[in-house]
């Protein structure tokens, strides 16, 4: 928060679930600073904590306790606040895409800004020729291949022209080539238009393309390169 | 822009035409059982005001069942009294007998009424085929003969068992000096029996002839000669009617006519206005059965849309956590959810108007004596509720979706 170009900030953070002895404290004190335009990667084993980060992150939670702050503004826990940011400053990448079945395409990212009470200028579609999938815009995800719904979803993750793009193991359905095509274009947004990325993944490969690495365990970041 | 509801609707097509259907077949009922019961009565009852007459003299204390009341009852004369008090207001007095007869499978309120004062019971209206009955008078002469005839009863006879009792054979009504028993019916109970002019048919245990046909929107579907009536159905006695109608004098106003006549013989004197008024009284108890049904029947449909919305919450718990994670707030999520159910009760509502119209026609078509008023007011009354039970029956799904935990709808995946 010191640091203005902090763009994402994670303090403390603690996070459990379940109640009595079934209760797990997911994240153990866990801190992480996010850099105005970096591409971060966050890997380690499944159970670590990588997704409730992210969730923390991206605001769809909250946290036991620990402090994040958005854009040099701290998250004070209330709900409206959350939703006011998460609309505002944050694109979100799922690993099944979690695109909207009933939608096209193109009405799946006028649904995301309608949501944010925005308007297309323009930027979504940029953004679909940019990405390769200008031709799949009427169609519906069951008409489009794998590769081509991951990059709808971030089509509509980044429209609204987020603060903070988050993708949970993006890469994690699709085939090597739609893997590679994928990054790519993540680095390419990143590069071109300093988009800041935190990006979860299993794969190394992936990692490899980001600007910082950090290695989780057990709730804590052991390492980061 | 994107319409999620209506993609919703059109993604599930089945489950949104089933959904629809039983909403449309709550709002057909709605329409269709108020339009039949609304429609026939007030049928009778613009009936009834198509007469060419001010007033009804009905004997006293019958007040609102006049609507409904049939046989000797008023002692005929009272036309007769009538006329000489109130020649200076009244016009013309005409005495009706009403009895049931059941002809095409149903009971109708058949009017005996004199050959002369056909005209004020059919407002005017002329015969479409045929003749009216006994339009010499030829019957009731002969009837009248056999009434005045000498009586066989001996002449010290003290007994009510001794005394002549007045039988018609299928002799008497063989008889070449008269036309036997002759009704005039009303088009719609023509086309619902398939009846014509000439046409023979036993209905209340006599053989009658069917002599002209009146267009529909007379008084009864049935009329026959007052005489007939009077001997007929009133134990053989010709000196009472049921009722009187009375036309009054141009520029007569009827209050003051009303408490004048009333006063003068003692019965109850009533506007003929009021007929609609005592007719709804009468039937009051049909129309709070009508609307139980009624209400029940769109209870239903809107379960129907509440189950429908439910599954499809349920069923959509990762779509609307989407929408969360996206920032959709809960006015948001239940403005989708009730679109959904608004649009589904749109639908329904315009498939229900839609079997209204089929169900009036099948109705009318196959029961012609049924009359189904589908009017713009029970139409806007059946939207307005199906609106407010679309929003009803929404507002717990839409609940149901606004407490979706976005992490871990998306966590399950």
């Amino acid at each position: 928060m010191n640091d203005s170009n902090e763009i994402l900030t994670a303090a403390d953070l603690r996070k459990s679930y379940g109640q009595g002895p079934a209760r797990v404290e997911v994240l153990h004190g866990l801190s992480l600073s996010v850099r105005r335009g970096e591409f971060l990667a966050v890997m380690g084993p499944s159970g670590c904590g990588k997704s409730t980060l992210l969730h923390l992150m991206g605001l769809m939670d909250s946290p036991d306790s620990g402090r994040i702050s958005l854009e040099g503004q701290l998250i004070n826990g209330s709900t409206a606040q959350r939703t006011m940011l998460r609309r505002r400053s944050i694109g979100f990448v799922f690993q099944r895409f979690n695109l909207l079945s009933e939608l096209s395409a193109a009405d799946n990212i006028h649904i995301s800004l309608q949501v944010r009470h925005m308007t297309d200028e323009g930027r979504a579609g940029e953004l679909f020729e940019k990405l390769g999938i200008d031709h799949v815009q009427d169609r519906k995800p069951m008409q489009m291949s794998i590769g081509e719904q991951q990059r709808v979803a971030v089509v509509r993750a980044l429209a609204h022209r987020p603060a903070v793009l988050l993708a949970d193991e993006p890469t994690g359905n699709l085939d090597s080539a739609n893997s590679e095509l994928l990054l790519d274009h993540f680095r390419d947004i990143n590069r071109r238009d300093g988009q800041t990325i935190v990006m979860i993944t299993h794969s190394a490969e992936a990692a490899g393309r980001a600007d910082r690495i950090v290695h989780m365990k057990d709730g804590q970041i052991v390492d980061q390169r | 822009m994107a319409n999620l509801p209506l993609a919703n609707l059109l993604h599930h097509k089945l489950r949104s035409a089933l959904s629809a259907l039983g909403i449309g077949i709550g709002i057909c009922m709605l329409v269709t059982l108020s339009g039949l019961s609304r429609g026939s009565l007030f049928e009778v009852a613009d009936r009834a005001e198509s007469v060419d007459a001010d007033l009804i003299v009905s004997p006293r204390g019958w007040g609102n069942n006049t609507a409904d009341k049939s046989g000797s009852a008023l002692p005929i004369k009272y036309a007769d009294v009538i006329r000489r008090r109130h020649g200076d207001i009244v016009q013309r007095a005409v005495p009706v007998f009403v009895w049931p007869i059941r002809l095409a499978g149903q009971d109708h309120r058949a009017t005996g009424v004199d050959p002369d004062d056909f005209a004020v019971l059919t407002g005017g209206r002329k015969l479409s085929e045929g003749r009216c009955f006994d339009l010499d008078g030829r019957f009731a002469a002969w009837l009248d003969s056999k009434l005045l005839a000498p009586a066989a009863t001996p002449e010290n006879a003290t007994d009510i068992a001794d005394q002549q009792v007045l039988e018609l054979t299928q002799a008497d009504l063989a008889d070449p000096n008269h036309d036997g028993l002759e009704l005039v019916i009303d088009s719609r109970l023509a086309r619902a029996g398939n009846f014509h002019v000439g046409q023979k048919v036993h209905a209340s245990g006599h053989d009658w002839t069917i002599v002209g046909i009146v267009p529909a929107g007379v008084m009864t579907r049935i009329f026959l000669p007052l005489r007939t009536a009077q001997f007929l159905y009133g134990s053989g006695d010709v000196t009472k009617c049921t009722t009187i109608l009375l036309k009054l004098k141009p520029g007569v106003a009827i209050g003051p006519a009303v408490q004048k006549i009333h006063q003068s013989i003692g019965h109850d004197v009533i506007p003929l206005t009021r007929y609609r008024g005592m007719l709804l009284d009468k039937f009051r108890i049909m129309f709070v059965y009508v609307n139980i049904v009624n209400a029940i029947a769109l209870i239903i449909a809107f379960l129907f849309i509440m189950i429908t919305l439910y599954t499809m919450v349920l069923q959509r718990t990762r779509e609307i956590a989407i929408l969360k994670s996206f920032g959709a707030s809960n006015a948001f999520i239940l403005r989708q959810v009730l679109a959904e159910s608004l649009m589904l009760t749109g639908f329904g509502t315009g498939l229900g108007i839609a079997l209204s119209f089929l169900a009036a026609w099948l109705i009318q078509t196959f029961k012609p004596l049924l009359t189904v008023s589908i009017t713009w007011e029970w139409l806007a009354i059946a939207a307005a509720a199906a609106a407010v039970g679309a929003v009803i029956s929404g507002l717990y799904p839409a609940w149901r979706a606004m407490r979706v935990d976005v992490v871990e709808a998306l966590t399950l995946e």
